[in-house]
């Protein structure tokens, strides 16, 4: 049985709405999985603890759990200059740019 | 009747009142109250979502003495300063402002599109957060919301120092392309550059009471802090000062 290899990427993807804010997120990934996730930026959440979560809640994913971890807070949490649609995309992208490398 | 609380401390302290009268309003034990004050010394706030590195030039802050913390609200990075700059703080039931959080923050910023007009300069609300003069930010607001309080803290700036402001705040690449403009000093201005004269912060603070006062259809009576208030407060002002608040991310 060989040892598979560990190899952490750090990723980043950032966008800026016409009109609106400023949403960046950094991921961690290793071997395809989610290991951290930070989203940043001057936009705003109600409620504003609700990062917290929405952080943990792909934390130690994959992609496609994580998609679907972030669509759960749909409805409960209501952003201003970004939307969790654009966060989504972020994750994605920034996601997509860790494994393609 | 509202409260009217004028005060000056440093951005911990600042910062520490405004959360405790957020905690004591959803408590129900003070009155809605609008606070202004000023940053003394200079300060650096940056929103609860920001990354600190993304947000300030932590070198600039700190051999000019900029004293810097994070907000309990989102938007973005404001530079207060000492001699050009008052701040606001709106702390109120939800349901006597709007239970729609973009209503309130309109509801809310007329009070400084009113302040600015008594100087005879047209300002006008650029959703979500911004009081603009001649295409240029004058103000900045940002909300923070309880189950049935909230608190709008915000600038309004009259002399600020815009050359320290541009250095002391980092603006992203990305916002400055979107805006089309790649000069804080084509992006913000002050009370004072657009009058063409010296504005003093008493001035200012006439201003803003008058136009709260209309905006909100409310009067003020001057008034204190309770023992609470300030209990609460110092109790959080250790938060605001510490490593693990300010850099948490």
């Amino acid at each position: 049985m060989g040892v598979s290899e560990v190899v952490e990427v750090q990723c980043t993807s950032i966008r800026k709405a016409p009109g609106g804010k400023t949403v960046k997120v950094d991921l961690t990934v290793v071997n395809d999985l989610i290991i951290n996730v930070v989203i940043s930026g001057d936009f705003f959440l109600y409620p504003e603890e609700a990062i917290h979560d929405i952080e943990a809640s792909i934390r130690n994913r994959t992609l496609n759990d994580a998609i679907k971890e972030l669509n759960r807070f749909k409805g409960s949490v209501e952003f201003l200059g970004t939307s969790m649609d654009d966060i989504i995309n972020l994750v994605i992208e920034a996601y997509n740019s860790c494994t393609k490398g | 009747m509202w409260r009217l609380i004028i005060d000056e401390g440093n951005a911990y302290w600042n910062m520490a009142m405004d959360e405790a009268m957020l905690i004591l309003k959803e408590q129900g034990i003070i009155p809605n109250t609008l606070r202004l004050y000023v940053f003394n010394p200079s300060a650096v706030t940056i929103g609860y979502f920001q990354r600190i590195d993304d947000a300030v030039d932590l070198d600039f802050a700190r051999v000019n003495g900029i004293d810097i913390t994070r907000r309990i609200s989102g938007g973005g990075s404001v530079y207060h300063d000492v001699g050009g700059e008052v701040t606001y703080s709106v702390i109120a039931y939800i349901n006597d402002i709007s239970l729609n959080i973009m209503e309130s923050y309109r509801m809310i910023c007329n009070g400084i599109v009113n302040a600015i007009n008594e100087f005879g300069l047209k300002a006008e609300f650029v959703p979500i957060n911004d009081v603009v003069v001649n295409g240029k930010k004058i103000s900045g607001s940002a909300q923070a919301r309880r189950k049935k309080a909230l608190l709008q803290h915000g600038t309004l700036m009259y002399n600020t120092n815009l050359h320290t402001l541009s250095k002391a705040l980092k603006a992203p690449k990305e916002k400055l392309t979107s805006h089309g403009v790649t000069s804080v000093f084509e992006r913000v201005t002050t009370l004072s550059r657009e009058l063409r004269r010296g504005v003093s912060k008493d001035e200012v603070i006439k201003a803003l009471i008058k136009g709260f006062s209309e905006a909100l259809g409310v009067e003020f009576r001057p008034g204190q802090y309770v023992s609470e208030e300030l209990k609460l407060a110092n109790e959080l002002v250790g938060k605001y000062r510490s490593s693990e608040w300010v850099f948490q991310r």
